[in-house]
């Protein structure tokens, strides 16, 4: 991505970030309790069963329509017209390009977050270390 | 011999001390990323991980302090192995600096377990989200792409197609 790219998606979502009202936060709150309550619910379930935690609840549409909702309930605080009733599927149309591609560009950095956290835990503690102590 | 043993013994020892505080706080962070993994934050995340970057560097510099004591009381001690296990120097140290040194590889052996089975838990969760990470941009692209088509009743110009515009800007 262009550098000017990179500012331009950045300044989009600092604009978004600041201008979500307290109740969209509380309804974003509410949706990640209820999916980290689910996760928790996989896990025990999963380790209860002697099985790995693999979790059912990091669902990709889960995260796609968090991040929609999100962009879209900013989009609707800053024009001053909310539509809660309207489906997520129709609200999409309501994406410009710019909010289309920050949506992207959010979903890469998540990636390359995760990138660097799994890369940090393949060199946590030394062979050496662990011979030593064990 | 056993003053020269002692003393090793108890630089050894505060080196120990030093690694169990440090990995304690290790162990900490490794929860809280196992938390943060499972609520899907990964904002945090991130954050996160420069703490566990950091203990992990001062970690490794900790230890290169305890490996030159470790070698040096196996000097002492004449032991054919440089760097024995900490196992046997407890063995051959003899009174009290040897039962304190004795708990404290309980205890490091402890955390060292706990570390380790976190990090394979958390490591499977990485992976599970990075894959719904891919699947949801990839989901995502396809949806405002279509999207795209259907608003403009499916008439591009060679080169000005969403898809091209997509990729060549992420």
């Amino acid at each position: 991505m262009r550098i000017a790219d990179k500012v331009f998606t950045s300044q989009v979502m600092k604009q978004a970030h600041a201008k979500r009202t307290v109740k969209e936060d509380e309804a974003s709150a509410t949706r990640k309790n209820a999916s980290k309550d689910k996760a928790q619910q996989a896990s025990q379930k999963a380790g209860q069963q002697g099985e790995p935690v693999l979790q059912s609840s990091i669902n990709s549409h889960e995260i796609v329509d968090d991040l929609i909702r999100d962009r879209i309930a900013a989009n609707d605080q800053k024009s001053g017209k909310g539509n809660d009733e309207a489906p997520l599927s129709a609200k999409v149309n309501d994406l410009s390009q710019a909010d289309k591609l920050s949506v992207l560009s959010e979903l890469k950095t998540r990636e390359q977050s995760l990138e660097a956290v799994k890369k940090t835990n393949e060199n946590l503690l030394t062979n050496r270390f662990v011979d030593f102590v064990a | 011999m056993e003053a020269k043993i002692a003393k090793i013994g108890y630089s050894l020892k505060a080196v120990l001390d030093e690694e169990i505080d440090l990995l304690s706080n290790l162990h900490e962070v490794m929860e809280q990323e196992n938390r943060l993994l499972l609520e899907s934050s990964t904002s945090h995340l991130f954050e996160l991980n420069k703490t566990k970057e950091l203990l992990i560097l001062q970690h490794s510099y900790l230890d290169r302090t305890r490996r030159n004591h470790t070698v040096n009381l196996s000097k002492v001690l004449k032991l054919e192995n440089s760097e024995p296990k900490l196992a046997v120097l407890v063995e051959l140290m003899e009174g009290k600096l040897a039962k304190q040194i004795g708990e404290l590889q309980v205890r490091l052996r402890q955390l060292v377990d706990n570390i380790q089975q976190l990090s394979a838990e958390n490591s499977k969760l990485i992976e599970c989200s990075i894959s719904a990470v891919q699947d949801s941009w990839g989901m995502l692209k396809r949806q405002f792409v279509n999207l795209d088509k259907s608003k403009k009743h499916g008439q591009f110009k060679k080169g000005q197609e969403p898809t091209a515009l997509l990729q060549g800007r992420i």
